[in-house]
Formats: C-alpha cells, structure tokens, sequence
C-alpha cells in the first residue's frame, strides 16, 4: 500500500508517524522460503529447540525482513515521488518472533542541499520491553508543493 | 550524561549538532533538558570542544568517556591526560577498581554504566559474586536497556545503597534526553558536574517526568 504524496513544505522537526508489526512466525517461515533458504539449516528462525541451540531464548526474525519493514515505513510515508537516499541501520538486538513492535519514524532535520529539499529522519522498532532493537537514519528527499 | 555521536563512536547515527537541535525542538514541547554528556565508546579525544555549538542553541555540552572494564561499561567524568596516560581507553577489559579509584584521585568521578544489562552492566556481576566496594554510582535509568534491566539495576542500587543517574545512551538524534539526572543545582562544566556527582544531590529521571519537574522549586545557582 502506498500513502499519499508528502511534500516538503509540510513536514517540521519534531514530527512523528508509526505503524505496528505483529512479528508472526508464519510470517518469518514465508519470507525465508520466498528467499529460497532452507529453513532447516536456520535453526534460529525456525522453533524454540533451534534458537536455543545458539544462545537465543525464543526464535528470532531476519534482520533483512526487520529492515524491509523499517523500510517500508518510509517509502510509504514520503509517497511515490518521494526518494530514499541513504538508510543506515544498526541491529542492536534481535527481534524475536511473536513479537508486536511499534515502528517509527520522527523527522529530527530539513535542509536543501544544492537545491533539493532533503529530509533526515530516525527510524526504529520498539518493542513492549522498551527495547529498540533497530535504530537508524533514513535521508529522503521529497518533492516540493506544487 | 551518556551520549554517542558520529565524531567519535562508530556506532552513532546522530551528529551533536543534531542532538542540540532536537533538544530545542524537545524545549519547545515542553520537557526540561538543560544539557548533554557525550560519552564515546573508549575514546575522548581532549582537542574537541563544542563550545561554540553549545553557545548557538543554547544547551551545556560536557564530555566525558564510556570506557570498558572486567565489570562492564563505565561512564567516567572528568578526564584527566594522568587518567589518560595509566589506561589504555581502547582497552574491552580495564581492571574496574583500578579505573574507579583512579578517577576520584585524579578529582574526577566514574560510575557503572547502564547496570541491569546482561554482560556488559554491575548488576550481572555482583549477582555472580562481586563486590561491589568502591563503586558509588550506578546508571540506573539507561535509554537503551528494557524496562525489566532498569529495574534490575534500581533493584541493585538499593541493595548497596548506590546512587542513580540517568542517561539517554543515545547512539541516535531522537534518543537524546530519553533518560536524565536531574540536578538541584545548575551545572555549566565538568568540574561542576564531578562536583554535584560527588557531593550533590541528584537522581534519574524520564524525559516524561521532566514536564512536571520543571513547574517544581527553581534551582539553586
């Protein structure tokens, strides 16, 4: 799904949006069978016996799919004439399946560089723990009013 | 009192322009920062100065150092070139009694950083049988620890009748300010700081608990 259009001149500082993500393990198993992986071989991806086998106390979600939902959040919200420049991520803990995570995003600087509006945001997931197992910046630049 | 930037930690997103700006917007809101600590992982670099930004937006920026130890993390304020000079900042494994002792003779002081945490905070330690003897402070509100490892470390606080600070550990700009230590007095530079830790009176706070604290008695100056 795709929000509407966002354009510079109505975003400030301080501003925030979110979404929920319900880490669903039927979810988890899809998106490493849509990635062709066995899902045998990923123990930690798969049931308690296999997480625990690495240290983990529940099975966890991959990272690439946490970070596709964080992604989302962002295309989604800045519109179709929106572009996502840069995303830096850092995975700071696991996020673990059953899990139902608040994904934000908060609007901390808008600046032009060589004309272009550009948007800095801080980007994470927080669970019902307080944790926030991925924290990171997105630059977006987005269309002017017309 | 415990912040990362990208000048100095390779794990920060946020710049210290960045995290002052978003201090203002945060001012702005109405919730009560006065000023930050940055807080490197294993580096302070004596060079640096941000006093012209600090003057700009109108927020104290201090700076200390988050140094490792055999215990964990330690968040030390006051860095001297004679503490510099007896530990190697770099060091994962400083011996934590060496380092706590030298900082209060070296007229600074240093205290457990982000306690409740697995591995890397006191409380892990001192439940497989440390002691913790000579340590006076603990960060019991961490802004990046779970709500349970915070009270973990309250827990371990009143057990040895430590005191609390607070601190947002913030790697990113919206981070900042997340956790506090609210001081009766004003302080406007570290050896105020080290003073008011020493000899103050003070306690951990919540951004959220800030809006309410600000209507409370003036400051001391």
């Amino acid at each position: 799904m795709t929000a509407d259009q966002r354009y510079f001149e109505d975003i400030d500082p301080g501003d925030e949006f979110e979404e929920s993500w319900e880490a669903l393990p039927e979810h988890v198993q899809q998106y490493v069978t849509l990635g062709q992986r066995n899902l045998e071989t990923m123990g930690r991806f798969r049931d308690a016996a296999g997480a625990r086998e690495v240290g983990l106390q529940r099975p966890i979600v991959p990272g690439m799919m946490s970070l596709a939902v964080l992604t989302r959040l962002v295309t989604d919200w800045m519109g179709p004439q929106g572009r996502l420049q840069t995303m830096d991520v850092d995975f700071r803990r696991p996020v673990q399946q059953g899990d139902t995570l608040r994904v934000l995003g908060l609007i901390t600087d808008t600046h032009e560089d060589d004309g272009r509006p550009i948007v800095k945001l801080d980007v994470y997931l927080e669970n019902d723990r307080g944790e926030r197992p991925l924290q990171g910046v997105a630059i977006v630049e987005l269309p002017r009013r017309p | 009192m415990h912040s990362h930037s990208t000048d100095a930690s390779d794990d920060a997103g946020g710049t210290v322009e960045g995290y002052l700006k978003w201090i203002v917007a945060r001012r702005k809101r109405g919730y009560h920062i006065d000023g930050i600590v940055l807080t490197e992982h294993r580096h302070f670099d004596p060079a640096l100065h941000y006093d012209a930004l600090a003057e700009r937006y109108g927020v104290v920026v201090l700076r200390g150092a988050e140094l490792e130890t055999d215990i964990g993390h330690v968040l030390v304020y006051g860095v001297t070139p004679t503490l510099a000079r007896h530990f190697d900042f770099s060091s994962v494994a400083l011996p934590h009694r060496a380092l706590f002792r030298a900082a209060r003779d070296e007229g600074g002081f240093a205290v457990g950083a982000h306690a409740g945490r697995p591995r890397i905070g006191l409380a892990h330690h001192v439940e497989a049988g440390l002691d913790p003897d000579g340590i006076d402070a603990i960060e019991q509100l961490n802004g990046g620890s779970s709500d349970e490892e915070n009270e973990r470390a309250r827990q371990l606080a009143e057990r040895f009748g430590l005191r609390c600070v607070g601190g947002s550990d913030a790697h990113y700009v919206s981070a900042i300010g997340r956790c506090l230590t609210a001081f009766r007095r004003e302080i406007r530079s570290v050896e105020e700081l080290v003073h008011e830790l020493t000899f103050g009176d003070y306690h951990a706070v919540t951004v959220e608990q800030t809006v309410a604290a600000a209507a409370a008695a003036p400051k001391e100056g």
